[in-house]
């Protein structure tokens, strides 16, 4: 009889413990997760932008100055001359590429 | 009548069709200042210039230019400055603009007819660096607005591609072109006339100059000049303390680009399926050394190359490979 009572006592006490792990499970953890979810997708939607337009930050060129520098010789490149015909390499590349 | 021009770190040459020839102008891609100090100096500096191919400044200072420019930097135990670095237009040179543009207007001369066609070249994006520095549009730019000006009508075109047309044409234009700049090693796979991938790498014959500098404590311009004498084979053993490092990192720049050029083209997605073991074609100033174009090969086995290869041959011509597969170009364009 009293092994009896003492058991009935301790599951009621589990159940009771459980009862209230849950309540805080459930207030605490999952509800700040559900909050922080959202919190990110709201904030994920603010990223996107409706329209995304580009700016061109291409460097520029601008003038090249070369007045003022004055010449004093006659050739400035070495000269060569090869027998190369290179008109049957164009003609094949002309049909090649349509 | 069109023109090719090849726009290296090291070299510009200009290329044009005469008849059943080509005229081929080639300029080292070189300056050095010289500022007097007094009156009297610029006299006697003036003097000792005589014959040289130079210009005068309007603050006084004298610029020699091309290979007058290394010799008298190497008197001078110091280093000649280059208006280009890696294949682009050199944003560390203060002057790199002014200097590159009078010397592309020097080289190419006024176009013979109003919208001459002519076809340069550029460098690819490289696969071993990401930085500001390297900005091939910029320089693309301030080429055409050059060419431009003296009245051409420019394109733009890769350097290996350029070298492929210069050289693939005996495989229908099927094959892999390797250009072995100065500053820049530039690939292209071709099929049937398209290129199918283009990629650079930043380390070339400007590398084995610096590493072998570094190396023996010679000035760059010391290393370049006795490199370009030859006597030396890549990976053998010299005498000569320079030629022996420049043998040893020869043969380093040569793994580097043959494990390079696995990589990028193993699983490549736009790496066409050949039917037959494939022909790479090498040219570039820094494929002259003995034994490049064995040693390329020897590591393109070691490094598993994705592609069956039936030869690895170097151009007859590999300074002016690309600067003829660019007047090719202009020539179909035309």
């Amino acid at each position: 009889m009293y092994i009896e009572l003492l058991l009935f006592l301790l599951i009621c006490w589990i159940q009771i413990t459980v009862f209230i792990v849950g309540i805080y499970i459930g207030k605490n953890i999952i509800s700040n997760n559900i909050e922080n979810t959202n919190i990110s997708t709201v904030k994920k939607e603010k990223n996107i932008p409706k329209n995304h337009i580009n700016i061109d930050e291409k460097k520029v060129v601008l003038d090249i100055n070369t007045k003022g520098l004055e010449k004093k010789y006659d050739s400035i490149a070495e000269e060569t001359i090869q027998e190369t015909d290179i008109s049957t390499s164009v003609n094949k590349l002309k049909n090649m590429k349509g | 009548m069109s023109k090719g021009l090849d726009v290296g770190t090291s070299f510009i040459v200009l290329s044009e069709q005469d008849g059943k020839k080509i005229k081929y102008k080639d300029f080292r891609d070189a300056f050095y200042i010289i500022k007097p100090s007094t009156p009297i100096a610029t006299k006697m500096i003036e003097k000792g210039l005589n014959n040289k191919i130079f210009v005068k400044d309007t603050d006084g200072s004298f610029i020699l230019l091309g290979k007058d420019a290394i010799e008298k930097a190497v008197e001078r135990n110091e280093t000649a400055r280059r208006p280009m670095y890696r294949g682009v237009v050199s944003v560390k040179e203060k002057d790199a603009k002014k200097i590159l543009a009078y010397i592309l207007k020097e080289v190419v001369g006024k176009a013979s007819e109003e919208n001459e066609k002519i076809v340069f070249c550029i460098p690819a994006q490289p696969v071993d660096q990401e930085d500001d520095d390297f900005d091939v549009s910029y320089h693309e730019d301030i080429v055409k607005t050059i060419l431009l000006e003296i009245g051409y009508d420019a394109k733009s075109i890769n350097e290996a591609e350029a070298l492929c047309y210069a050289e693939l044409e005996n495989t229908d234009y099927t094959g892999i072109g390797i250009s072995c700049g100065a500053g820049m090693t530039n690939v292209c796979v071709m099929l049937n006339g398209e290129p199918t991938v283009v990629f650079s790498t930043t380390k070339s014959g400007d590398w084995v100059d610096r590493m072998a500098s570094v190396a023996t404590g010679e000035p760059d311009s010391v290393v370049q000049v006795e490199k370009e004498g030859g006597g030396f084979k890549i990976g053998e053993p010299n005498d000569n303390p320079v030629l022996g490092a420049v043998s040893t990192y020869y043969e380093r720049l040569i793994e580097y680009t043959a494990k390079q050029l696995s990589f990028a083209l193993s699983d490549h997605k736009s790496l066409p399926k050949f039917k037959h073991p494939i022909t790479i074609v090498v040219a570039g100033g820094t494929s002259q050394a003995i034994g490049y174009v064995e040693k390329l090969h020897e590591k393109l086995i070691e490094s598993n190359f994705p592609l069956q290869i039936d030869v690895v041959k170097h151009s007859d011509d590999p300074l002016h490979a690309v600067a003829k597969g660019c007047l090719i170009a202009a020539s179909v364009l035309g």
